[in-house]
């Protein structure tokens, strides 16, 4: 297996693929005009067809790739010749991508992640190869193991003496799709509109012949408006369905494995040792319903989702009740002992420091009422929900120091519970703050700083004791 | 109580340094401004809230240059550093007080820079960087430097960990 190789043949179709797209506006823009079926329409239409194909030939020739005991190498280039080399050690993650079409060939697309690099492309990526080639990657990765690992390594490399399992069922994904937020956001977007406008206008009503057709027109564009809402959410459901269908975690010896899709099938594997922290989230409506998130915090790039740039979390457990949820953790993660932490909250009694600047809306909202009376109900409005989240901000702020290297802190981020575990380790560096009139009450903040993805994730806490930070400080500095 | 202080200080050297790069910064806003006003000028609407508009950017230019000059010296006092065998410390801000500890072996790798007014000074500035943040020594001595570098790099070469 270290020799020098093409990708499967069935790249050059998805390179073939995606040049069309991309230009699919010119075609769009062929149809509209009606211009498809003339003489210039087909010759512009085999063109771009042309095009798309020598250079889908192109990339399929002068890419090559090689894996040996140690790296693997990808090849580019005719002219500026690109060589790319991950020995296997630096491998943050491994990513497997599988459409249902791609089954019969035994084909796969693979991208793998380290944590270098500042675009949001993986590493290197193999549009297609045969799976015997990430079979390889695996055996070689995890050469260092004991020999059951690479005795299995064939086909079956899931099942294992030392595994763990966690299956999400569909009716838990459903959930996990209806308790999505910006569902709900829709929903009650479709509730106040409907709630706001509709009731006002029936007790306006005249029997007037003109208005009451006015009024039906009205509502019937009212509810063509509902029902395109209801359509969308349907459809962020059913993608959500389609995208964590089947989702599967799974534990061998020192590497995770997440499975998940309907159509496509993405499996990702994540050396245990790579993993730079866990975030546990709940949202209230998911606090309602006892279910948590949890996400994993990864070095390697995670890819951003479309034109948005959004990063995709990384789920290892995307909806778990609370009960099941420690057991779970500690089961997939032994090494990381999962209890359920005892957070001492810091940042109590100290709500004044929390609402100080938040305060100024007041003034702000009685300026602007001399302008608008709407302007300064909505100014209110704003600041009630920040007091609020502050509120719990400075209620549910705090720590664990779980171990001597692992520390777990809680935060509020936008009414979501959120706590994250994170090895000494892999923390990059550590702050504490405070200024010129905190420091004589002796309060400060402290923020711990953690590589994810391509950008740094800071995890902070807010106006706590001085005694803590500096409890937390020892703990980073590790003079205890 | 006192606010602990780091023990390490750059060269008192720095705060020229900082001082003809304030003035450079201002001067640049300042031709900024000016060119502003002048194309405000031709194009014949200098009048009304453009007037105001500008006067607020020179007073708020005039304002933040003369409040950064008086806090030379306190920036001077508060920007401090420590190198232990197991971490670097870097303390910073008079108002919004910031000490970062970084631990030896997290470092990525170290980068110096030199600009015009640090070279005048025989000073560098030192960048630290993590995998995932970066840090500042603004001035050091170029001996210095060169020599806390190689220190760091042989402190980093004992301790391996990885990302």
């Amino acid at each position: 297996m270290s020799e020098r190789k093409r990708f499967h043949p069935l790249a050059v179709f998805i390179y073939l693929f995606k040049g069309l797209k991309s230009w699919s506006f010119a075609v769009l823009l062929l149809v509209f005009n009606g211009e498809l079926m003339t003489l210039f329409g087909l010759i512009a239409l085999s063109a771009i067809v042309l095009l798309s194909l020598i250079q889908a030939l192109w990339k399929y020739f002068s890419q090559t790739y090689q894996i040996s005991s140690e790296k693997i190498i990808l090849y580019r280039g005719v002219f500026r010749k690109r060589e790319t080399d991950i020995p296997y050690e630096r491998i943050q993650t491994i990513k497997q991508r599988q459409w249902f079409f791609f089954k019969p060939f035994g084909v796969i697309q693979l991208l793998i992640e380290t944590a270098g690099g500042e675009s949001t492309q993986a590493e290197a990526s193999m549009p297609a190869v045969n799976i015997e080639v990430w079979e390889w990657i695996e055996k070689y990765r995890q050469g260092d193991q004991p020999e059951s690992e690479i005795h299995s390594a064939g086909l079956e490399m899931q099942k294992e003496s030392s595994s763990a399992d966690y299956t999400v069922t569909n009716s838990q994904i459903v959930l996990f799709a209806l308790t999505d937020l910006s569902i709900m956001a829709t929903l009650i977007a479709v509730i106040i509109f409907i709630s706001e406008f509709i009731p006002e206008n029936w007790i306006t009503t005249t029997t007037s012949m003109a208005e009451s057709l006015l009024r039906a027109g009205w509502l019937a564009s009212l509810s063509i408006l509902f029902v395109s809402l209801v359509f969308v959410m349907l459809l962020s459901l059913l993608r959500t369905f389609i995208q964590y269908y089947n989702f599967q975690v799974n534990r061998t010896n020192q590497t995770l494995t997440i499975e998940s899709g309907l159509f496509e099938r993405k499996i990702q594997k994540i050396p245990v040792e790579k993993i730079q922290g866990l975030k546990i989230r709940q949202q209230p409506v998911r606090k309602l319903l006892g279910i948590s998130t949890v996400e994993l915090l990864l070095a390697g790039g995670q890819e951003a989702e479309g034109e948005s740039g959004i990063v995709k979390k990384l789920y290892i457990l995307p909806i778990i009740s609370d009960h099941q949820l420690y057991e779970t953790l500690s089961e997939l993660l032994p090494e990381w002992n999962f209890t359920r932490p005892e957070i001492k909250f810091v940042s109590r009694k100290k709500l004044w420091y929390f609402w100080k600047w938040k305060l100024l809306f007041i003034p702000i909202a009685a300026g602007l009422a001399f302008l608008n009376y709407w302007l300064a109900l909505a100014a209110v409005a704003v600041m009630f929900i920040l007091l609020l989240n502050s509120w719990l901000e400075e209620q549910h702020q705090g720590y664990q120091i779980q171990t001597a290297h692992r520390i777990c802190i809680q935060n509020i981020e936008w009414f979501s519970k959120v706590q994250t575990f994170v090895e000494r380790q892999k923390v990059q560096s550590f702050s504490e703050q405070t200024t010129r009139w905190l420091f004589p009450k002796q309060i400060g903040h402290i923020n711990l700083f953690i590589k994810t993805g391509d950008a740094l994730e800071v995890i902070g806490l807010n106006f706590i004791d001085e005694i803590d930070v500096q409890k937390l400080k020892r703990f980073y500095r590790n003079k205890d | 109580m006192d606010y602990p202080l780091l023990p390490k200080q750059m060269p008192e050297r720095i705060k020229k340094v900082w001082k003809k790069s304030n003035l450079v910064t201002t001067g640049i806003f300042l031709i900024i401004g000016i060119g502003v006003t002048a194309f405000l000028n031709w194009l014949d609407v200098l009048e009304g809230v453009w007037v105001w508009s500008m006067g607020i950017y020179f007073a708020v230019v005039l304002i933040w240059s003369i409040i950064a000059m008086l806090l030379i010296p306190y920036r001077y006092q508060f920007h401090r550093y420590e190198i232990t065998p197991e971490d670097l410390s870097f303390q910073d801000g008079y108002i919004f007080r910031t000490i970062t500890h970084v631990p030896i072996n997290r470092i990525q790798h170290i980068e110096t820079e030199q600009g015009p007014f640090l070279r005048k000074e025989k000073l560098m500035e030192i960048v630290i960087h993590t995998a995932a943040s970066s840090h500042h020594i603004s001035g050091l001595d170029v001996e210095e430097a060169v020599q806390l570098r190689q220190q760091i790099i042989e402190l980093v070469k004992v301790a391996k960990e990885d990302v």
